[in-house]
């Protein structure tokens, strides 16, 4: 039975990959390494996001963040990022379902200021 | 799978060029990028997590329709397979060496093309021919409609729909037009007009998109900020400028059919490149496009657009970046000069 191409230990599974060959897998492997690094990945130093453990410096590399979460965690370095492409960061477009009502909310909110600001207080009475 | 996937592909997307001949706008295209809540984008995946974010979207689309659907297995394609998908612009060239676990799906009924752990974990791609922006966001936005009821995305109110790459958070939406200007080109004029539309946020682009060339005078105009705008003003606002580089062109042709010292210089390197055996053949297209344009080449347009598919198909041997090699095309030059001397 082949080994495992990246820890070269485990019995594995063969994945056909790119045209006729063939990659070949253990399920610990399978399961932890990623697709677009080596088995050895070297644990860099610095800033790194808890939920992907991406790196600043390989944002700062690719240009490329690694989960949902690492715009809260690098909130500060993509927000830089985008300042310095000159786009603009504020978001106008469509909410997904599960937010729609989020939004609908959101837009209650700010009517309902709109009016309080236009409420005037006259003789001791609320004039709309 | 072999050359039956060739077969599927050639035979479902030949509509995407049917609008070469006069028009001016060939295809439009709209592309929304999203990627699910909870798991790595993809190039931050493990095999695991890309064969279950495969899974769970490829379920959503079979129940969405068994028919006419096709599931392409990128990473077991052979090279003619891949290059059939890149030609007709139903992946990008980048997709096409992409892991284990990305597929295509096309549904050629609905325009529709699928990529699954591209650079997002899910992109949707409608293409027409013709200028229909507006018709592409319609069935683009369906779909994602569809598919934001089944599952999460990844989204905050900050930032919108996120994906891998900042540039594209926001709406993810890239609306982009493949346009031929002969006019302008002859002309020498596109030089001025492209400074003047980078500045209002449009990008041009190649044939083939992001990083390739144009193909004589048909290059690709691009949206760029997918955020600080809604959808609708993104696509309006490239509808716009279409329009005005629409405007632009008639009045080069028209500028062209009233100069009769024009139309012979045309006529005259339409000869020049044909008798040349050295020549590339790229520099056919835009003379043969403005020619049959301004009335020069008596052609009916059918002929018309099987010259261009020849043109297009003499460059079969393309290299890896999808840049048109230089072509001599002997047979085909000679085909050209029969019919501007008939």
């Amino acid at each position: 039975m082949n080994k495992c191409d990246l820890c070269n230990n485990r019995p594995c599974i063969a994945i056909k990959f790119r045209n006729k060959e063939y990659l070949y897998l253990c399920n610990h492997c399978w399961k932890k390494v990623k697709i677009f690094t080596t088995g050895n990945r070297k644990i860099k130093k610095g800033k790194k996001c808890p939920v992907c453990k991406y790196t600043i410096e390989e944002f700062n590399k690719y240009g490329f963040l690694g989960c949902d979460f690492c715009y809260e965690y690098f909130y500060n370095e993509v927000i830089s990022y985008l300042k310095k492409l000159h786009i603009s960061i504020f978001y106008r477009g469509k909410y997904p379902e599960k937010f729609k009502n989020l939004k609908n909310r959101w837009q209650k909110i700010f009517t309902l200021r709109n009016s309080i600001d236009k409420i005037e207080i006259r003789n001791g009475k609320f004039h709309f | 799978m072999g050359n039956s996937i060739f077969d599927i592909v050639e035979k479902n997307t030949r509509w995407i060029y049917s609008k070469f001949g006069k028009d001016f706008v060939i295809t439009s295209r709209v592309r929304l990028a999203r990627n699910i809540k909870g798991y790595p984008f993809p190039y931050n995946m493990t095999y695991q997590e890309s064969k279950e974010v495969e899974d769970i979207l490829i379920d959503i689309f079979l129940k969405m329709s068994s028919k006419n659907i096709f599931i392409i297995n990128i990473s077991s394609l052979q090279e003619k397979e891949k290059r059939i998908l890149i030609e007709r612009h139903l992946i990008s060239k980048e997709f096409s060496e992409i892991g284990p676990y990305s597929k295509v799906i096309i549904m050629p009924k609905k325009r529709l093309t699928i990529m699954i752990n591209e650079e997002d974990h899910l992109r949707i791609q409608v293409i027409y021919p013709g200028l229909n922006l507006k018709k592409c966001w319609k069935i683009a936005n369906e779909i994602d409609n569809y598919i934001g009821e089944k599952l999460e995305y990844a989204f905050s109110e900050k930032f919108g729909f996120l994906t891998a790459c900042p540039t594209n958070i926001g709406t993810g939406l890239k609306a982009s037009v493949l346009i031929n200007i002969p006019g302008i080109k002859f002309l020498k004029r596109e030089k001025l007009i492209f400074n003047m539309i980078k500045k209002i946020g449009i990008t041009i682009r190649g044939f083939y998109g992001e990083g390739s060339l144009p193909f004589g005078s048909i290059y690709q105009l691009a949206s760029f900020e997918s955020i600080g705008k809604t959808e609708e003003e993104i696509i309006e606002e490239i509808e716009d400028v279409v329009k005005l580089i629409e405007e632009e062109e008639m009045e080069c042709l028209e500028k062209i059919k009233r100069d009769e010292n024009l139309k012979i210089k045309i006529y005259n390197r339409i000869i020049k490149i044909c008798k040349d055996t050295n020549s590339d053949i790229s520099k056919l297209y835009p003379l043969i496009s403005l020619a049959f344009n301004i009335g020069v080449l008596k052609i009916e347009e059918k002929e018309f657009k099987n010259l261009f598919f020849s043109l297009l198909d003499g460059y079969e041997k393309i290299d890896n970046n999808f840049n048109f090699h230089k072509k001599e095309g002997k047979i085909l030059k000679r085909k050209v000069w029969e019919i501007i001397n008939v």
